[in-house]
């Protein structure tokens, strides 16, 4: 390629890098020439020359609609110009004495010039010297505080985060108000420069994990951090599996507690859903209600949630692997009805249960994708399509019907949306096995699943801790639901157990009356 | 892609080409099974087997198509009964085999029949079949057939969908035996190698005649020796500690109308004795029951009236057991487990006299220790309509 001639892309970069490279000279025409350079075809960046009563040159650089302009002209523009008089001193020292609002630093290269304005931050240069002063207000219209969607509850919190990093750590620092709460903000992405935050307590989570965090957020090399997603996809331990090896959240509340635990959150500007790591199986398995509700309550919900969990990845296998291979353990009752319906239908039931399964899953990805407005038809053609039409034309039965639903209410029960869909898809592999293997098919996927899933980790936890391997004392957080006054101890994903009581529950009214 | 990729496709690919390629599936639809519900053996004039079975014929759905939400037809779907003959059972259900288009499957099968001519000849036959082919059920009921196993398939019954579920449904509710094949199989393989099978008859029950459980046939030697009747049977079912309900009614002494008695608790235990070589079993017996009618005079709020009518009531008792007891030893066949109980507490006895068991059977010395309690006896004290009667 070198001995091609440099082709117009070439070019534009060279001078890119060229440019880039230079300081800030002191001679404000020049400076302004090169930053007008660098932002050719900008139409967005205003430059502002104006000239103070003491002849001082300067410049206010400044990306529209980014910056709170009328910050500006209150604590920049109107004290320099009312302020000065013949007299000041053309210098920085003595003329940002006179401007009201801090500056938060002083550049003296071109990158960080563009760097600053390209963050929303207004840089002012002025005629004779060599660096420029960064006042930094960004300012850009936020969606307002709403509750979130994907993960709402009846009793509990009603926020979720946005999609400006300020307005989610404020969220969080508003819960935890400690210095132990750190924010530790890094950028990442070539071109885009995407705040990120590690959001930790010092003092409770384990030292090498934010280390270890901060290192693999560090080693992200990209043109752009689009959103958290790409994160989590850099970062996790096994990049080839279904699941999500980090928790996806856009709950503040559920953020906070996960740092309480001595995990570690990352917030990125731009998306609203923070990760979480490290994850275990039953975590995904949890909903944020669970706390909210009573502990019976909560367990008995979460058995539900545990039992339709199975009921979604192996009850349509379990059906195509009893008709075709075992007939003789349906009951007999059962296996007559099935068979009555079964009659016309011209499809093996593997081919079936597949070509509806999968008619499901593409009616429930239509209602996701489509315009709310759109969406009710795709539901009322849905209906029809898994229901009475399809067994009227003879091309399903109906108990395959009836499993088709329950699966799909099944599947909706799981509350990580990523968890879900990992186990909707790993489904039709154990589909596959069933149909050819009948029941010792179902064993032998079921086999390679668990196997898979415990060897898989999270940030170095076992995925399916704190059941393998068995952590007793952690165990009142997993398929059980303890009272959180019983639940008095933090769980220890890494490193060893420090800081560990987290609460005292309080003394009973038998122990009072002896005292 | 990398080549841990590649690597990684490589598995998936090579387990999918393996499955999928070979071609020789054992799938079976159940389009194509022929759902046996019941099934029948019996002897033929020329000593064949004849083996009629009962299958499921799903019917048309799409006629049930036009009225969606009404109740689907019980009984719409008639039950099939197909026979064949063959030298054995396995050769006739081959033949049976090539006149049905599906086939056959026999792990729904609930109900085996055994012609009465097929029971007296042995039934070695048709047990050695069911109990090697892997598919039929342990836990199938068998019966006795008097008269031919392919009129009791082919008969249609109003309340349930065929015959076969009429026949589970005797033997659950537990008026007569509930013998499975597995239970024929064990008992078969026990020390006296005998075995009991409730017998079913058609007779005329009202307008139409349907199957009614008849008593009950013993087997020695694969055989059937003897034929016990509905009360024998039962007899049978206090001794074997089988009984879970039934009513039992008596004339009481001095008094023209009769009392019954519906026990519902019966505990009974086979303590076996020897003394001066006299092999002896002692039946114990538990019932207890709610008075359930009484015709009689007796004042029943008085106790020493009910002592009495318990009385009368273990009298019957022990004579039903007496009689069955009684036909055992006639037919030298020991279907009342008395050689499992001295196996158990005499077995240096027991070996000693297990060649001529049979002989040593009808020696042994049957008593009876029957305790009989009347829980409640009903709303009323006394049978008030006779009161009034003997005072006018």
């Amino acid at each position: 390629m070198s001995s091609s001639p440099p082709m117009p892309v070439d070019q534009a970069l060279e001078r890119q890098r060229a440019l880039l490279s230079l300081s800030l000279s002191g001679q404000l025409d020049q400076d302004i020439g090169i930053l007008r350079q660098l932002f050719e075809d900008g139409s967005d960046i205003i430059f502002r020359a104006f000239r103070l009563a003491n002849g001082a040159d300067l410049a206010l650089v400044y990306v529209d609609g980014m910056t709170a302009i009328q910050e500006v002209d209150m604590s920049i523009m109107r004290p320099l110009k009312q302020r000065t008089d013949a007299d000041t001193p053309a210098d920085w020292s003595s003329l940002l004495m006179e401007v009201t609002l801090p500056s938060s630093s002083r550049i003296t290269t071109m990158e960080d010039a563009s760097d600053a304005i390209s963050s929303g931050s207004t840089l002012l240069l002025m005629q004779g010297e060599a660096s420029a002063v960064v006042f930094s207000m960004p300012y850009w219209n936020s969606r307002s505080i709403t509750e979130p969607e994907a993960e709402s509850v009846i009793r509990g919190p009603r926020e979720g985060f946005v999609e400006t990093l300020r307005l989610n750590t404020v969220m969080l620092r508003r819960r935890i108000q400690s210095p132990a709460f750190k924010l530790k903000e890094l950028k990442i992405g070539r071109y885009s420069k995407t705040t990120c935050a590690i959001a930790y307590m010092d003092g409770i989570v384990d030292p090498g994990l934010v280390a270890e965090m901060e290192q693999r957020l560090k080693r992200i090399d990209v043109d752009m951090l689009i959103d958290s997603s790409l994160i989590e996809e850099f970062i996790e331990d096994d990049p080839f599996t279904p699941f999500p090896q980090v928790q996806t959240t856009e709950r503040p509340d559920v953020v906070s507690a996960a740092i309480m635990e001595g995990r570690v959150a990352v917030l990125v500007n731009g998306s609203p859903i923070a990760l979480i790591a490290p994850t275990t199986l039953f975590i995904l398995m949890m909903s944020p209600e669970d706390y909210y509700q009573r502990s019976y309550v909560s367990t008995a919900i979460r058995w539900i949630r545990l039992i339709f969990a199975f009921i979604a990845v192996f009850m349509p296998s379990i059906y195509v692997a009893v008709l075709s291979y075992h007939q003789e353990m349906i009951p007999s009752t059962l296996m007559l009805t099935i068979s009555k319906s079964r009659e016309q239908i011209p499809f093996p039931a593997l081919v079936e249960a597949l070509l509806m399964e999968a008619t499901f899953e593409a009616l429930r990805e239509a209602n996701v994708r489509l315009p709310k407005q759109v969406g009710s038809a795709v539901s009322i053609v849905g209906a029809l399509v898994i229901g009475q039409a399809a067994i009227s034309a003879g091309i399903v039965s109906s108990p395959m019907i009836m499993v088709v639903a329950i699966t799909g209410v099944a599947s909706f029960l799981i509350p990580s949306y990523p968890l879900g869909l990992a186990l909707r898809i790993i489904r039709f592999p154990i589909m596959l096995g069933a149909g050819i293997l009948g029941l010792y098919g179902i064993v032998l996927v079921a086999m390679m699943l668990t196997i898979h899933l415990l060897a898989l980790r999270s940030f170095g936890v076992p995925y399916l801790s704190p059941m393998a391997p068995l952590m007793w004392d952690q165990l009142g957080d997993t398929v059980i639901r303890e009272p959180l006054w019983a639940h008095d101890t933090r769980p220890h994903w890494t490193g060893g157990l420090r800081n560990k009581l987290r609460l005292r529950a309080p003394k009973s009214k038998q122990h009072h009356a002896k005292e | 892609m990398s080549a841990k990729l590649r690597r990684l496709w490589a598995f998936p690919c090579c387990a999918c080409l393996l499955l999928l390629m070979t071609g020789c599936w054992d799938r079976t639809e159940i389009n194509d099974l022929a759902i046996v519900t019941a099934a029948g053996f019996d002897l033929t004039e020329d000593n064949k087997i004849k083996l009629s079975v009962q299958i499921y014929a799903p019917g048309n759905p799409g006629q049930q198509q036009g009225s969606m939400g009404s109740e689907p037809q019980i009984g719409g779907s008639e039950a099939l009964v197909e026979s064949a003959v063959g030298l054995d059972s396995a050769d006739a259900a081959a033949q049976l085999q090539e006149h049905l288009s599906r086939n056959i499957f026999w792990g729904q099968a609930d109900i085996f029949l055994i012609g009465e001519k097929l029971a007296k000849h042995g039934i070695s036959e048709p047990l050695d079949f069911l109990t090697r082919h892997p598919h039929p059920r342990e836990r199938a009921n068998m019966y006795v057939i008097k008269g031919s196993p392919e009129d009791i398939l082919k008969w249609q019954p109003n309340i349930e969908r065929n015959s076969a579920e009429v026949m589970r449904e005797m033997a659950v509710i537990q008026t007569g035996l509930n013998i499975t094949l597995l239970e024929t199989q064990v008992s078969l393989a026990s020390e006296t190698r005998t075995a009991l099978m409730p017998i079913i008859k058609m007779t005329k029950s009202g307008n139409k005649a349907s199957p009614t459980l008849v008593g009950a046939a013993s087997f020695r030697n694969l055989k059937l020796s003897q034929e016990y009747n509905v009360k024998k049977t039962r007899g049978l079912l206090w001794l074997r500690n089988e009984i879970r309900e039934s009513t039992i009614t008596t004339k009481v002494d001095g008094s023209e109308g009769f009392a019954s008695l519906n026990v519902f608790n019966t505990a009974s235990t086979l303590i076996p004795s020897i003394g001066n070589g006299k092999w002896k079993i002692k039946v114990k017996l538990l019932a207890t029951g709610n008075l359930t009618q009484n015709s009689t005079t007796a004042n029943l709020s008085l106790p020493v009236e009910v002592k009495k009518l318990e009385e009368a009531f273990k009298k019957v008792l022990q004579e039903r057991i007496e009689g069955s007891v009684r036909l055992a030893k006639k037919s030298r066949t020991d279907v009342l487990g008395f050689a499992e109980q001295f196996h158990r507490h005499y077995p240096k006895e027991w070996r000693a006299s297990k060649k001529n068991w049979e002989e040593q059977f009808t020696q042994i010395e049957v008593d009876y220790d029957i305790t009989l309690r009347i829980r409640r006896i009903g709303m009323t004290g006394r049978n008030q309509f006779l009161i009034e009667e003997e005072e006018s």
